[in-house]
């Protein structure tokens, strides 16, 4: 059964493991690392785009993240 | 001098893309602490600090879209705190830089110390690095003014248009409750100011570090004019690039005996 959260946890995954960095930027290496994550095709559509944007989109989408308020972390006002 | 009780607090940095911009020592931090608690802008993260240390717990449920930010800080700074008190080293983890711009993390070392215990704060890689890295913008080479954009649009302040200009939190402009989508009302205000000193030609920059590791970042060029209208990220900085030289000062040149400038047009 594949992951609920595919891209989500493509990313997360690697990052754990420089190697995997290094097999990612190489053509044979991007193929090997989205078949044995069993990537679906439009979300290695995305990361062969380099589209940010899309992927954050992503992203919350899969994390039900839709709603998160998006962290302001200084409050500068008053 | 009294010993220090049981219990401390490290703040530190993710940097924006984490694990592959969190220095040596903060993991090191990470993964000796007692409790970990962490805060980052997307939900990537989470897993890796996870493995880093299996105590790791967000922090994020004290956000939320109805709540003021200035509570959900204090309640931030409580949690941590409430783990320092029963004697354990905890290890709050930021995304980016802990001490740029993050509310809470300076209001719990501040407490930390006037309760006794000791605490500290480690460097992370900041959004600015990275906007100096992507844009090659050096502020060695033409100085740097940088501001939170609602800041920057509350109080009269002398800035200079023939310096790089660096606007923090644009999609969050005027807004006091936590967010969940880009403010536009704010970015009008903001866009008609800049008009004012830049005019409706100057271009200027809409940048987003990558969070993730494969990613480029976002780099969004449009004119003053059309910023409004802009499809803005949640975390976007506006960079405005300096409209002209700065006059050079005859006076300076004479005393420091040195060479007066060539002309030269902005490249």
């Amino acid at each position: 059964m594949g992951s609920q959260r595919p891209l989500t946890d493509f990313l997360a995954w690697l990052i754990e493991e420089p190697e995997r960095l290094e097999r990612y930027h190489t053509d044979e290496g991007f193929q090997s690392l989205v078949e044995e994550r069993g990537l679906p095709q439009e979300l290695q559509e995305i990361l062969r785009n380099n589209d940010l944007r899309a992927a954050m989109e992503v992203v919350k989408e899969e994390t039900g993240a839709d709603n998160m308020v998006f962290y302001i972390h200084k409050f500068v006002m008053d | 001098m009294a010993p220090f009780p049981p219990g401390s607090l490290t703040v530190v940095g993710s940097g924006i893309k984490t694990g592959l911009q969190t220095i040596p020592e903060a993991i090191r931090c990470i993964q000796r602490a007692d409790k970990v608690l962490y805060l980052f802008a997307e939900p990537v993260s989470a897993r890796w600090v996870s493995k880093l240390n299996p105590s790791a717990q967000s922090l994020e449920r004290f956000y939320s879209p109805s709540k003021d930010r200035t509570q959900t800080y204090q309640e931030m700074v409580e949690e941590i705190l409430s783990w320092v008190r029963r004697g354990l080293d905890v290890c709050v983890v930021l995304y980016g830089h802990p001490g740029v711009f993050v509310a809470p993390s300076d209001a719990a070392i501040q407490q930390a110390r006037e309760e006794g215990f000791r605490a500290r704060m480690l460097p992370g890689v900041s959004a600015e690095d990275c906007l100096f890295a992507d844009l090659g913008v050096d502020p060695g080479a033409r100085g740097c003014q940088s501001f939170e954009a609602t800041n920057f649009l509350l109080y009269r302040r002398s800035f200079d248009t023939s310096t790089p200009l660096l606007l923090w939190q644009v999609a969050g402009v005027g807004v006091r409750q936590g967010v969940t989508q880009p403010s536009t009302a704010g970015l009008q205000v903001l866009a008609e100011f800049l008009h004012d000193h830049y005019g409706p030609d100057h271009e200027v920059v809409l940048y987003q570090a990558s969070p993730y590791p494969v990613f480029d970042p976002i780099v969004q060029t449009v004119r003053l004019s059309d910023l409004p209208t802009a499809d803005l990220t949640p975390m976007c900085t506006l960079y405005v690039p300096p409209k002209a030289h700065p006059p050079p000062n005859p006076e300076m040149y004479a005393r420091l005996e040195v060479p007066a400038p060539d002309p030269t047009p902005l490249p």
